[in-house]
């Protein structure tokens, strides 16, 4: 009984400063938003941040698009759950920056203006492929986006401790998950039509130091109960766990199943299938991408993502610390009773060790620091979605199509942010409805969109004389639907006990994970879409080349 | 072979400043060998590097799903070759990406320099 009231003061007193910190961090910025605001005048302000920030701004806010919470919440609780399987997530994750650094980033800041179609459609027919460049956008970013944003009232609602059958301010479980997400909708819309790129990239600036500072407090006084000896920290997580092969692959991904050879091989070929969505999607994904236009040229593109793949790397090393530590100190059951995922393995983590170091209260603040740095990776990324959307409906679709390029910059940006409103309200009225149901596929699914349907055609502009439109549409609408069509009929939607459609089978693809079928397939359609049209323009080829590598005739910094 | 143009578009691509690039230009400057240097400086890095690193990163891949004896093997303490493996993942992105820098640096900024000095000289010349 005692127990019990002291739980709950804890709960109280860690909800009242995780709710002070999270106000804090809003009204914070909330001011950035409307600072950035004032500043925001031309297309390229709304579009590109005017251009002008510096390759660590920009590696910043790379890395502020990038930790979401999937990524940090999420690989800490596998790491914590199934041990060795979560820090191969996120060498995927992060060795898939080599491919935007090596063959995208340079040369797509050369040759476009705002969007990933700038680069798509530069040497084809503007409007069917900016139609499709803008139609993979918006597919990818939604997917994305609705993944993380019901993955954020459930997280909002476990932050908070409010537990089943527990009451917060008159909210029970339920109702706080619904006001999570219309409260994270609202404030990503907010950031993106006041702030437009210049206040979204400060908002994610400032949230990857929030981040980044939270997790390595953590990361250091976690080391610090095991007088920094990592070794140590991984065999008591093993030992912990209570399952053996903690510290080797094979407890969540290719899955060896006992008597069933078939079984077996479809786990570990999905196992690849997912490696190749997590190395080939990033370069791909639209929100990424338009980061590179927020630099004033070429070299601060490169400089950005070496700043990005070093706060990126350093923050994944620091989740493997996180993920061992909540298995050795939280432990497998605790973190199962919280949630099934892992999800909160990360914050049981912060609790337990600042309880350890300085007592209750120092639990209570320890938590809500880390409540709060998982608040701003949702925040900041759903942001990033949200504009990437809305300058790909403004830009590709309403101006190049619509208006067939002859809408004023003006016009861009007025229609960018009715989009990113109509954007935050769909995504807001499919998160709500969605919520009942497991969409964390969604953030792989895009991830293997964004390697079928996008790297493949970005890379054959680029390098491959002969590519037409003909060839990127097929790539595109190739990679699109074949990435979609087999995880609709995998065991992902139906026919397991852990689909989406329960009590339904027609699931006839045995992978999850589409990417090693679909990248192929999407490579193939560009490659024999091209191949029977006879479409062939060198001269626009070689303007993109030269632009693209010397950087002649890029677009420059807006001047202020 | 036959060539066919794509057809007039309504809306031709963003070309920056305007004047800084124009079709006539950048089709010499393509056969250029200052433009010839510079593509082949940079397709020489890019693409062997690309190669080189995604064959490394399958292979960990491939051993995780096939080579779980292997991966397993511990080599000291808690220590075992996934982890190590899994590591030097981590050490050859970052250390790709410094040494790319480096060569960019050095090879690709200088020759990308010269390309753009050539076509300003060229567009000075003709006017």
């Amino acid at each position: 009984m005692i127990e019990l009231a002291q739980e709950a003061t804890t709960n109280e007193s860690s909800r009242l400063v995780t709710v002070v910190l999270f106000s804090l961090m809003v009204a914070a910025t909330l001011g950035i938003t409307v600072w950035a605001g004032r500043q925001t005048k031309s297309a390229t302000d709304f579009h590109s941040g005017g251009r002008s920030f510096s390759p660590l701004q920009n590696g910043l806010a790379i890395g502020s698009d990038y930790m979401s919470a999937a990524s940090f919440l999420g690989i800490a609780g596998m790491i914590a759950l199934f041990g060795y399987d979560g820090f191969l997530y996120s060498i995927g994750f992060l060795v898939a920056w080599l491919v935007a650094l090596l063959l995208v980033a340079e040369l797509l800041r050369n040759s476009g203006r705002y969007t990933m179609g700038d680069v798509l459609s530069f040497r084809m027919q503007q409007r069917p492929v900016r139609t499709a460049a803008s139609v993979s956008t918006l597919v990818v970013s939604i997917f994305y986006l609705l993944a993380q944003m019901v993955g954020a009232g459930a997280l909002i609602a476990l932050l908070l401790g409010i537990q089943e059958g527990q009451t917060f301010l008159g909210m029970d479980a339920a109702t706080a998950k619904i006001v999570g997400i219309v409260v994270v909708g609202l404030l990503m819309t907010v950031y993106v039509t006041f702030g437009g790129m210049k206040g979204t990239t400060w908002v994610q600036i400032v949230k990857a130091v929030i981040l980044m500072s939270g997790a390595a407090l953590l990361t250091v006084l976690t080391l610090s109960l095991y007088g920094f000896n990592l070794g140590a920290l991984m065999g008591d997580a093993a030992q912990a766990s209570g399952q053996s092969g903690f510290l080797e692959p094979g407890l969540r991904y290719g899955v060896e199943v006992e008597g069933d050879a078939i079984q077996t091989m479809w786990n570990k070929l999905d196992l690849i299938s997912l490696g190749l969505a997590l190395v080939l999607g990033t370069a791909g994904l639209p929100h990424i991408l338009i980061r590179f236009y927020t630099v004033p040229d070429s070299q601060s593109a490169r400089k950005s993502v070496n700043w990005g793949i070093g706060l990126i790397g350093t923050f994944y090393l620091m989740t493997l610390v996180l993920g061992f530590g909540a298995a050795a100190l939280v432990g497998h059951e605790a973190i199962r009773a919280q949630d099934a995922a892992g999800n909160t393995a990360a914050p049981q983590l912060a609790q337990t060790v600042g309880e350890t170091i300085g007592g209750e209260m120092a639990g209570a603040v320890l938590l809500a620091i880390i409540a709060s740095a998982a608040f701003a990776a949702i925040l900041s990324t759903v942001a990033g979605l949200v504009i990437a959307s809305s300058s790909s409906l403004a830009h590709d679709f309403y101006n190049s199509v619509i208006r067939r390029g002859k809408a004023t910059g003006s016009e861009e940006v007025k229609v960018a942010k009715i989009a990113a409103l109509a954007v935050g309200v769909v995504a807001i009225v499919l998160a709500i409805f969605a919520q009942g149901l497991n969409v964390a596929f969604l953030v792989a699914l895009a991830f293997a969109i964004a390697a079928s349907a996008n790297l493949p055609t970005i890379l054959l502009s680029l390098f491959w004389k002969r590519f037409n439109t003909r060839g990127a549409l097929a790539g595109i609408y190739g990679g699109l639907i074949s990435a979609v069509g087999l995880v609709f009929f995998s065991p992902v939607v139906s026919g397991s006990e852990t689909a989406l459609i329960s009590g339904a089978d027609f699931a006839w693809f045995p992978l999850p994970n589409p990417a090693l079928v679909s990248v192929p397939i999407s490579i193939l359609c560009a490659v024999v879409g091209t191949l029977t049209s006879k479409e062939q323009d060198f001269e626009k080829f070689a303007l993109l080349q030269v632009r693209a590598l010397s950087g002649a005739g890029a677009e420059k910094a807006s001047e202020h | 072979m036959t060539i066919e143009r794509s057809p007039k578009d309504p809306s031709p691509p963003p070309n920056g400043d305007g004047s800084a690039l124009s079709a006539e230009a950048a089709v010499a400057m393509h056969s250029d060998p200052r433009f010839q240097l510079l593509k082949q400086r940079l397709y020489r890095f890019i693409f062997p590097a690309s190669a080189a690193f995604l064959a490394w990163y399958l292979l960990y891949v491939l051993m995780s799903a096939f080579g779980r004896d292997v991966m397993g093997t511990v080599l000291f303490g808690n220590v075992n070759v996934a982890l190590v493996f899994g590591v030097l993942q981590f050490a050859s992105t970052f250390g790709i990406a410094v040494w790319y820098t480096l060569y960019a640096r050095r090879n690709l900024d200088p020759a990308a320099a010269d390309v753009r000095e050539a076509l300003q000289q060229n567009r000075e010349d003709a006017s």
